[in-house]
């Protein structure tokens, strides 16, 4: 057993070390029957915010060699609908949701987290915090999302994990996640350029040293995300610090590969 | 959706840049004609693929010679090697019923392969079927023997060598009257020079009777998780993965394109 929340009076506790990366395993019941998402710790979805949000223009997506460039604008119906639709379905799931959060203002954050702790059917908050943010912005964000008073985790920009990692704990964060894809641009054959998260094997290598980093100056339960595309990616990460791994970029190639990663890490100590 | 190891049992050439590979797909039933497929190839992402013919465990692809080095890997597979696919995903064309009159339009003879199996089903209901049939010279035409002897087949070449010359588009006005369901497969200029002709046409025309295969959005997981194929419309968001890859041809105008 994980505990990703010690702190907390009611914790968040994870069978497996494994859990989806937000954006890429929808909001927990897209891939029934393709997929056992009970294999997962915990299910993280896709992102909300209070109200509706149309997401970026197409083309959304444009291929690297080794990777894809996806930006979805965190496009999502508003809380209300994604109460409405998943809510129901996140009861008998199996493992505890973990709902992403969009950053919205923080008090718009703030209510978008009452909204789902008020399910009943959410384990946990996870923040996304934009690769702007500033360590008082991050705080903010951080308090708004613990008005729910559930667990709350906070997902770094990669390039900016270690200056806000504190902040981000400081603010009552139970947990770390390092770290959001990085912002990257790739022209899409129609000669349009599509700016957003940056997914492929090659985000590994640069996750490593970052998780090192903010595992070397927060105590927190760290959750590395970036690039895992195998068992080996996968412990690699665990031997640098974190106890809990996301799989981004593998979900939209090969995702029944999942059962094999759960089975490899499950011998994990 | 399911996920598929098949397997290929033929490859053959239909004309000199369109292949046609079959797979033996083992545990494969149903699949409607205009649902796609999507292919793992040696890049990133998956590639969708949109099946010409359907039997039980196994299927047909059109394969056409292109810029995309995945889609030029898969030409080369042979007999024997295995083909990584999942599958199916998305809402395909409408059934046919027999004495219905059915215009299918095809841009060029690639287009011809995710409404192949519509057409044989609608002969099979005993529907009566016209093809349009575009190509840019005689050679590269959709071989029409490929077709069942019932279907009627125009051809337009933008050489003029074979059929009318010009563009397939140049065929409607002749066609349009005449049907009672109209599928198509193109570009959005084909669909929106067709969106023209019903409405000079047919103005009365049913807007669900007219289907296209959206085609041109990326197509990545397939079942709805990650928003890549999201397209804003008149009725709001709608992920072509799953209200899609067929949809009325007033909605995929409706829709933003890639232009």
């Amino acid at each position: 057993m994980i505990e990703l929340a010690p702190d907390h009076k009611v914790g968040l506790s994870l069978q497996s070390r494994l859990l989806p990366a937000a954006g890429c395993f929808g909001y927990g019941v897209e891939y029934a029957g393709l997929v056992d998402g009970a294999l997962f710790g915990a299910i993280v979805t896709n992102a909300v915010s209070l109200r509706p949000h149309r997401g970026a223009p197409q083309p959304r997506v444009a291929e690297l060699s080794d990777g894809c460039v996806l930006n979805t604008g965190d496009q999502n119906p508003g809380v209300r609908q994604v109460i409405k639709r998943y809510a129901g379905a996140w009861q008998r799931l199996g493992p505890p949701v973990i709902v992403h959060l969009a950053p919205d203002a923080p008090s718009d954050m703030a209510r978008t987290a009452r909204a789902l702790a008020g399910t009943g059917a959410v384990a946990g908050l996870e923040v996304g915090l934009p690769d702007t943010a500033s360590p008082s912005e991050a705080s903010a964000w951080v308090a708004a999302a613990r008005e729910s008073e559930l667990p709350v985790l906070a997902r770094l920009p990669l390039f900016r994990a270690a200056m806000l990692a504190a902040a981000c704990v400081q603010a009552g964060a139970d947990a770390l996640v390092v770290a959001a894809p990085p912002i990257a641009a790739a022209m899409h054959p129609s000669g349009q350029w599509v700016t957003g998260r940056l997914y492929g094997r090659t985000v590994h290598a640069l996750v490593l040293p970052v998780v090192q980093q903010v595992r070397s100056l927060n105590n927190v339960p760290l959750i590395a995300c970036g690039g895992v595309h195998s068992t080996a990616d996968a412990r690699a990460l665990l031997s640098f610090g974190a106890v809990a791994v996301q799989l981004d970029g593998i979900l939209l190639r090969s995702p029944w590969l999942l059962p094999r990663l759960a089975a490899d890490l499950a011998s994990e100590p | 959706m399911k996920h598929f190891t098949a397997t290929v049992a033929a490859r053959r050439m239909l004309g000199p840049a369109l292949w046609e590979m079959s797979l033996c797909v083992p545990g494969l039933s149903t699949w409607q004609p205009g649902q796609g497929c999507l292919v793992a190839t040696p890049a990133y992402l998956r590639r969708p693929l949109f099946p010409a013919c359907l039997a039980p465990e196994s299927l047909s692809v059109l394969i056409t010679a292109s810029t995309d080095p995945a889609t030029a890997w898969l030409i080369t597979r042979a007999p024997g090697d295995p083909v990584d696919l999942a599958g199916p995903f998305g809402r395909g064309f409408a059934a046919a019923e027999r004495g219905e009159r059915w215009l299918v339009v095809a841009e060029a003879a690639v287009d011809i392969g995710p409404l192949r199996q519509q057409i044989e089903a609608a002969v099979a209901t005993g529907a009566e079927v016209l093809v349009l049939s575009g190509a840019s010279h005689a050679a590269t035409v959709f071989p029409a023997m490929e077709l069942p002897p019932a279907v009627e087949v125009r051809i337009a070449t933008g050489d003029g060598s074979l059929g009318t010359r010009g563009v397939v588009t140049g065929l409607l006005d002749a066609a349009v009257p005449w049907a009672d369901h109209i599928v198509a497969v193109g570009s959005r200029r084909l669909y929106l020079a067709l969106q023209a002709t019903l409405r000079r046409l047919r103005p009365t025309w049913a807007r669900e009777k007219a289907q296209v295969l959206i085609s041109d959005v990326p197509l990545v997981c397939g079942v709805g998780a990650c928003g890549a194929c999201a397209v804003h419309g008149r009725h709001g968001v709608s992920l072509v993965c799953q209200a899609g890859p067929v949809v009325a041809l007033d909605d995929a105008l409706d829709s933003e394109a890639i232009v």
